[in-house]
């Protein structure tokens, strides 16, 4: 293969060099100047149409008042093309003066769209790729791609990672694939791909510098992507220059934010009458309880204290952001810059996210056929979390029988004080001690592309791509004593944390273009590639304890009392990996009518054994443009129907580096108590597995792509079925082999799935009152179909089920609580074991043999949800233009850990029911309030038996994700300012939520989760990772925001 | 033009050099198995398996499945409940936390077993990494049998990937055990030696074990063999005792100095250090669980910062019920509060035991002259917050208002004994703080365990505890060689080895020599005394909260008889198929290739 490109590209420089021979000997034709102004339909200017001289790269745009000028051929064609509108080609035939009236498109299927490595017009497309446009993602102004993308891409599933400023969602195309991941978006996450290079991530981009979005979908466009595109693919292209007047831009908003709600936790007097309870309802010593009221609580509940936490903490925050750009070029030359800086102040203390963007792209045409380019893309972030998400928390938890502030206006260090947890500090001391304590991360990324293009024969183009990418990221952390994060109360015991992280990747592509059209009914493309990436990490984290003063921080670890640690578990690390791939593309056209495209790539990874390392990836797509065929004519209000389906193989990198080679794992011995007897100690913990080898993604998709009346109507709708096959399975070993997984290609899983996305334009009216509905469904439906071997039909261990989903709820089935009644006729009694009492859980005896243990664990549900849409409306009216978009997620559950008395930290109560610390205001069980809702409260132990049965939720959702109201001032009344256009607006972003049980039934602020756990936090029996679940973290905020877009 | 065809064809070069390379793999920041097959991998492959013993022993998961469930102790109020306590729900899935972490390490001395032969190093230190490697597999494997039963037997390294899995009957892991135990005690050095410094396993340690495994399958299956062997080995090791530089401190209390963690009365410990890193302690860094962190001081500590309230008083159920400001603060002293579990002071009102508690009326029976008790428990906390009470507090009873003396004052007393007037009075004398006779002891107030306090924490009192978890004292010779004296039939023997240890605990270092001498031989027992249930007693005088109970009443066939006898919290759910616990339900689910992997009976 390699052999043969060099003969190729051989081939290729000799025919470059004849042709630059070639050109230096060409005597043009005689240009001349040409003017004129293009109008639309209503004969207004049209600012910004493209006027090119056809069969060149040379052109300009028209101004502000539709006016343009440029040199041409007198005897040349001008193709005119502008968004929306017909592109058109008149004849100069040396008239110097051209007037040209543009006629709204048809239909968009001229639209250019970005494919892998290329792009095509939308109608010779053949696989499932959905466009996103600018327009779309600004309705939602957010500080990341993400955020913006909710419910708005059929097909694109995004669940979010919590609150705090910075945070990311994770996201899903088509669903999951993957057996063993929670991994963030490591293996299942689509690949991002920025202007042909990829990205690794979406976190960085500035969504301001995107011009457009495409999500290829179905396996038949991913292939080419290899062994990187079975999550999806990501096309971004960012802003370019264009011919034409520099166009300066400004866009800027201003939001502010508050908490969607608060907590709804216990009141002093409830407090009090909880403890009460606890103490009555204590299993063990009934009557006592190890947690009663302080002496200080009950003199503060006859005072009538009643302290609202969360009141006391929660502040008001905002999001800013301003956005400068400009853009222009001359024939030869064009360039866009932007310089974009974010800012976003979270709603509790000193917790903010802000980034500076700083962006370049240069497009230099040398001579007739050659063009290079560069893009560079530079951003620096801070995000700031001192307490992270996890503050609410324990804000909820503290008494509020206790007063937060002492007489002299301090803050009451010791909230808890005369009760087991004295020695937990307030968090209030986040912000009386906002100066000191320190927990920032600052991460600094440049993503630069260079391109070199040269067009060797006509229609035969050589194009080199080099990506260079690097990103850093530092974390300095400092807590000192006495404060939120550092309850010791000493200075030798303030800790510092300093971390470094480094990724830096080189991606170098060699491609060949061949594009020609024949007899002028035939149109082939082929692409040929050659292309290498290498991918680096690595990483380092200390911490210290003893920093001498609190103004030191994190500056001098030498400065220390203690001896700088690194940390053993995290943050230590290097790794390299290598990806070589070759790709074939061919594209075929018959007379516009039926299209076939056909790719195979084949792909090498470091992180195989020898033997392995090497995969195939073969695809093919089918289109029939059926509207073109003579016998539609007749149908004249279908202004479009095309089908296409493919089907290709896919696969994403899924063996991380250095995972074939198996490992020890690494501990520290002391042998007595002196350095001498220090030694390093290991135990044998994973196991080789050399024989690992590629897990991929077939995957079929049939898509009908359908326009009514003028397009008034236009709908995309798929279907797909995909199976995944040799899914690297991480096997959990029987404890008593010794190690205790290890990595095998096992697994099958299947996804189907329907996609729909319809466009109505419900009126019309250029000049007056237009409504527009885009209405977006979609469901997935994952099915585990073999787990390591066809026999085995589940691992409960890892809660893998053929026939389910990939992570399911495996735990027993909540019936209620043991009731009065049940003790008295003797139902409670047959339960043997354990025995339980009046107002515990009762679950489900499947087998009935009165003993409730692991066999009778039950699937319970999943979280996967029923459906996903997305629905928005857009109403303009001369200037005025007005949108609202509602974002659903439906019938899945949702893991609320605070509900339990499992788990404890960030996640939720420790000590459920238990009347240890404060909590949510639950309808527990009383001899009075014989509930089936929440079990009685517990002296000795809270909530022991089946507690994470109460933690599982219908996670159903629709919110109202955005409200705009815009107004677009006049063009003419501007431009004597210099203004080219301006619009203003006024936003909310999710404002409230329409409908969710958890809200609802007060259990919960928003269901949307906070976390796509990517650590297992197993609650119950095999809760494998991957769950929804909404922790106490900090609430979700809304936002009403002010905006500007100016154009210069 | 030239410049940019250089560029061109520099870009290609960049791309078609170095192709090759870039899929090979060369891992630098990880442990690859090959590293095992080195010197410096076989010991750390020695020392991971101390870690993980030192991640079990004084850990709170593991401490608690060995000691509750017992006649020696009662849940705690923050106990956190549990099956593990009661036997109610005892199931696959709450117990076990151990069962993974001994076969990992199984697995690993396998490898050192196999790699360790072709060291290149002299056959001194092969043959001490060899020995010690041999002791820990049989300290995994006697663990392991005696919890399980049946399990899972490997001698051979396993590098391939296996779902099956099979249970291996009891009399083969035994015979593993006593070979490699046998092995051990042969090759084994008198004295720790390095690396293997404190009180790695040793000579003695070995045939300690091996004493003690022959005892434990004597029982098991009625060996008289077995017993005699056990017998033979004890006196071995206690004939020996200079030899291997281990003898009994005079003074009962000396032993559980902090001063004398290393001393000659301790034979085998999992290590902790005041070390980042080889001790994995971190300043003021509390304990949030994790690894291998001795928490033992805390179980058994009440929660004294809360319920010592100054003013409590007898409720109307005669009941102890807080009241006032705290008698006491948190410190390192009184340690941290865990209210894990208790000292097993049930009275029971009815019954063969009517009107006895386990902990005062017949393990600790004899506190006059016994100092054990004294020893082993905390009985009086004085005051460390200077508490001010006026004589208008609420409940304050005593008529007069005074402050608290830090240092001087008793802040809470308990007494064994019961007082008229208490809390607040001793009899009709006004006590400052309060006094808790055992009617009062409750799951949040009780005399506390203060043997293993470890008063260097300092102002980070939270802080887990740096001294050593001792596994084995000499003293647990003389026990075992009795119980397999007594059981081979000679009970002469048997009481000549307790009262051994019977009268060094008559020894106060406050009693006159006269005292002395007449307390030891008050503490004097004859055969006729000897019985396994005076060889239980004698042991929680002894060795009371010491990772051993649990496997001390399955041993001597006595956990059901004795737990109905005196716990009230598991008697009512103790069956007899509890003499073994449940396999935890991961390796049952696991077992997917083979046979199902079988539960033991029961569960």
């Amino acid at each position: 293969m390699i052999k043969k490109l060099y003969l190729t590209l051989f081939q290729a420089k000799t025919a470059f060099l004849l042709m630059l021979l070639g050109s230096s000997f060409t005597i043009l034709a005689q240009d001349i100047k040409v003017s004129g102004i293009i109008r639309d339909e209503n004969g207004d200017g049209v600012p910004g149409a493209t006027i090119l001289v056809k069969g060149t790269n040379s052109g300009t745009a028209s101004d502000v008042n539709g006016y343009y000028s440029l040199s041409a051929p007198a005897t040349g064609i001008l193709t005119v093309s502008y968004i929306g509108y017909q592109s058109m080609d008149i004849s100069i035939n040396g008239q110097s003066t051209l007037d040209i009236t543009i006629t709204p498109a048809a239909s968009s299927l001229d639209e250019i769209v970005v494919i892998g490595y290329g792009s095509q017009k939308k109608r010779d497309v053949t696989g499932s790729v959905t466009s996103v446009s600018e327009v779309t993602l600004k309705e939602v102004p957010a500080p990341n791609i993400l955020s913006q993308l909710k419910g708005r891409a059929a097909g694109v599933s995004i669940v979010s990672n919590g609150s705090t400023p910075g945070s990311q969602g994770s996201i899903r195309i088509r669903g999951n694939r993957t057996l063993t991941t929670g991994n963030g978006d490591g293996l299942d996450g689509p690949l991002v791909v920025v202007d042909g290079i990829p990205y690794g991530g979406l976190n960085d981009i500035n969504p301001d510098d995107i011009a457009s979005m495409e999500i290829l979908k179905d396996a038949s466009a991913t292939a080419i992507y290899g062994s990187r595109g079975a999550g999806g693919v990501i096309l971004i292209t960012t802003k370019r220059g264009k011919v034409g007047k520099p166009v300066l831009t400004y866009d800027g908003y201003h939001g502010v934010t508050d908490v969607l709600a608060k907590y709804h936790v216990m009141n002093g007097q409830e407090y009090a009458q909880f403890k009460d309870d606890a103490a009555k309802y204590n299993t063990v010593s009934p009557g006592t309880t190890p947690y009663p009221l302080t002496a200080l609580e009950s003199a503060n509940l006859a005072a009538g204290v009643n302290t609202d936490w969360q009141d006391l903490l929660y502040q008001q925050g905002f999001n800013t952001s301003h956005q400068l750009g400009l853009q222009g070029g001359v024939e030869n030359t064009q360039y866009s810059l932007g310089l974009g800086y974010f800012n976003e102040k979270g709603v509790i203390s000193q917790q903010n996210f802000d980034r500076m963007s700083i962006r370049a792209t240069l497009d230099q045409k040398l001579g007739k056929s050659i063009k290079i380019g560069l893009n560079t893309i530079n951003t620096l972030s801070h995000t700031n979390n001192p307490g992270g998400g996890g503050v609410p928390g324990f804000l909820t938890g503290l008494s509020p029988l206790s007063k937060p502030y002492n007489d002299d206006g301090s803050v009451n260090l010791f909230p808890k004080l005369g009760s087991i947890d004295a020695a937990q500090i307030s968090p209030l001391t986040l912000i009386s001690r906002a100066d000191d304590i320190v927990s920032n991360s600052r991460s600094i990324r440049t993503f630069n592309s260079l391109y070199g293009e040269v067009n060797i024969l006509d229609g035969f183009k050589y194009r080199f791509n080099a990506g260079l990418n690097f990103s850093q990221s530092a974390f300095n952390g400092y807590g000192p004593p006495n404060t939120y994060v550092n309850n010791a109360t000493v200075q030798s015991s303030s800790n510092a944390d300093l971390s470094n992280t480094e990724f830096w990747d080189v991606n170098l592509q060699h491609l060949l273009y061949y594009d020609k059209v024949f007899a002028q009914k035939h149109k082939l493309g082929l692409t040929a590639l050659f292309e290498v990436t290498k991918n680096h990490s690595l990483g380092s984290n200390f911490n210290v304890k003893g920093v001498p003063a609190d103004y030191i921080q994190t500056a001098n670890f030498a400065l220390a009392s203690g001896a700088p640690t690194a940390n053993a578990n995290n943050g230590n690390f290097f790794s390299e990996t290598g990806l070589l791939s070759y790709m074939a593309r061919a594209n075929y056209s018959y007379d516009g009518k039926y299209m076939i495209t056909a790719t195979y790539r084949r792909d090498g990874s470091s992180t195989l054994s020898p033997g392995n390392q090497y995969f195939d990836y073969p695809a093919i797509g089918l289109g029939w443009n059926v509207t073109n065929e003579p016998f539609m004519k007749d149908l004249s209000f279908l202004t479009n129907l095309k089908l296409r389906g493919g089907w290709g193989i896919s696969g994403n990198r899924n063996v991380g580096a250095y995972s074939t080679l198996g490992a020890l794992s690494a501990g520290y011995y002391n042998f007595g108590t002196t350095t001498a007897g220090q030694v390093l100690a290991y135990t044998v913990t994973n196991l080789p597995a050399s024989d690992l080898g590629w897990q991929s993604t077939s995957q079929i998709d049939f898509g009908l792509e359908i326009g009514l009346f003028k397009d008034r109507i236009t709908g995309n709708f798929d279907v797909y079925h995909q199976k995944t096959k040799d899914i690297l399975l991480s096997v959990s070993l029987p404890p008593s082999n010794g190690a205790g997984s290890t990595l095998k290609n096992l697994g099958r899983t299947e996804g189907k799935g329907f996609e729909s996305s319809v466009t109505v334009d419900i009126f019309r009216n250029p000049s007056g009152f237009n409504w527009s509905t885009d209405l977006i469904y979609f469901y997935n439906r994952e099915e585990i179909t073999q787990l390591t071997t066809p026999k085995e039909l589940d691992n409960k261990g890892n809660g893998w089920f053929v026939g389910q989903p990939l992570t399911v709820i495996y735990d027993y089935k909540k019936l209620g609580n043991w009731q009065l009644t049940d003790a008295s006729d003797g139902t409670l009694a047959k339960q043997t074991s354990p025995i339980q009492l009046p107002g515990q859980i009762r679950v489900e005896d499947v087998d009935g043999n009165g003993k409730i243990d692991a066999a009778d664990r039950q699937i319970i549900g999943n979280f996967q949800p029923k459906w996903e849409g997305g629905f928005t409306n857009r109403i303009s009216y001369k200037g005025f233009d007005f949108s609202t978009v509602i974002y659903a997620r439906m019938g899945m559950k949702a893991l609320v850990p605070y509900l339990s008395g499992t788990s404890g930290g960030g996640s939720g109560f420790g000590f459920f029911n238990q009347g240890r610390s404060n909590q949510y205001k639950v309808d527990y069980w009383t001899n009075e309030n014989p509930t089936n809702a929440f079990p009685r409260p517990d002296g000795n132990a809270g909530v022991k038996d089946f507690a994470s049965v109460n933690t599982y939720y219908d996670g159903s959702f629709i919110k109202m994700r955005s409200i705009n109201l815009g107004y677009t001032f006049n063009s003419k009344s501007l431009s004597k300012a210099g203004i080219s256009g301006a619009r203003v607006y006024l936003n909310a972003t999710n404002p409230f939520i329409i409908w969710a049980p958890l809200v609802r039934d007060d259990l919960g602020v928003d269901p949307e989760g906070n976390s796509n756990a990517t650590t297992g936090t197993v609650i119950g029996d095999g809760v494998p990772t991957r769950q929804i679940s909404v922790n106490l973290n900090n609430p979700p905020v809304k936002q009403i925001t002010g905006g500007i877009n100016l154009k210069f | 033009m030239k410049k940019i065809q250089s560029f061109i064809i520099a870009c290609f070069l960049l791309v078609t050099l170095g192709c090759e390379k870039i899929l090979e793999e060369h891992p630098q920041s990880q442990i690859v198995p090959s590293f095992f097959t080195s010197s410096a991998g076989v010991l750390g492959g020695i020392a991971g398996v101390y870690n993980d013993i030192r991640s079990q022993w004084g850990t709170e998961g593991f401490s608690i499945e060995m000691q509750a469930g017992t006649d020696e102790f009662l849940q705690g109020a923050s106990s956190g409940g549990g099956p593990v306590h009661t036997y109610n729900g005892l199931n696959a899935t709450n117990f076990g936390s151990a069962w993974g972490v001994a076969f990992t390490d199984i697995n690993t001395l396998n490898g050192v077993l196999k790699f360790g032969q072709e060291l290149n190093e002299s056959e001194t230190i092969k043959k001490q990494y060899l020995a010690q490697a041999k002791f820990l597999r049989a300290f995994w494997y006697f663990y392991l049998v005696q919890t399980w039963g049946d399990v899972p037997l490997h001698t051979e390294f396993i590098t391939v990937a296996s779902q099956s899995a099979t249970r291996d009957p009891a009399s083969e892991v035994y015979k593993l055990i006593i070979q490699d135990l046998t092995d051990a005690s042969a090759d084994l050095p008198d004295k720790p030696t390095a690396p293997f410094l404190g009180k790695a396993a040793t000579k003695p340690v070995a045939k300690f074990f091996l004493a003690k495994a022959y005892l434990t399958r004597g029982w098991l299956t009625n060996s008289q063999a077995d017993f005699a062997e056990a017998a033979k080995i004890s006196s071995e090791i206690i004939a020996n005792k200079g030899t291997y530089g281990l003898d009994l401190w005079q003074d009962f209390g000396d032993a559980y100095l902090p001063a004398n963690d290393y001393g000659k009365e301790t034979m085998f410990v999992s290590d902790h250090a005041n070390d980042a890193k080889y001790g994995y302690y971190t300043v003021g860094g509390a304990a949030s669980g994790g690894a291998a962190q001795n928490l033992t001081p805390w179980f058994t500590n009440w929660n004294y910062p809360a319920v010592s309230g100054i003013n409590s008083f007898l409720n109307a159920n005669g009941a102890l019920s807080n009241s006032g400001t705290a008698g006491m603060v948190r410190d390192a002293f009184y340690g941290r509060p865990y209210i894990r579990i208790r000292p097993n002071s049930y009275k029971w009102p009815t019954g063969p035991n009517a009107g006895k508690n386990y902990f005062l009326d017949q393990a600790f029976v004899k506190r006059d002259i016994d100092s054990r008790f004294a020893n082993t428990f905390y009985t009086v906390y004085i005051s460390n917050t200077a508490t001010n009470n006026p004589s208008t507090a609420a409940n304050n009873k005593r008529g007069i208002g005074y402050t608290m003396r830090v240092g001087v004052d008793t802040a809470v007393l308990f007494t064994d004994y019961e007082v008229p007037g208490a809390p607040q009075f001793m009899g009709t004398t006004p006590f400052k703080g309060i006094i808790v006779p055992p009617s009062l002891w409750k799951s949040d107030i009780y005399p506390a365990v203060k043997k293993f306090m470890d008063p260097t924490r300092g102002s980070n009192f939270n802080d887990p505890s740096t001294r050593p978890v001792v596994l084995t004292r000499f003293s647990e010779v003389y026990l075992v060689g009795a119980e397999a004296y007594l059981q081979a039939g000679d009970k002469a023997k048997a009481a000549e080895l307790l009262n051994v240890i019977r009268q060094r605990a008559a020894y106060r270092k406050s009693n006159t020599a006269d005292q002395n001498t007449a307390a030891a031989e008050a503490m004097k027992i004859t055969a006729i005394d000897v019985t396994v249930d005076f060889i239980l007693d004698e042991r929680s005088r002894e060795l009371f909260g010491e990772w051993m109970r649990w496997h001390d009443l399955v041993r001597t066939k006595s956990l059901v008889s004795r737990i109905k006898a005196w716990n009230p919290e598991s008697g009512a759910n103790i069956k007899d198929f509890h003499v073994l616990r449940p396999i935890p339900q991961s390796q049952i689910d696991r077992t997917v290739e083979g046979p199902a992997f079988p539960q033991n009976t029961g569960y």
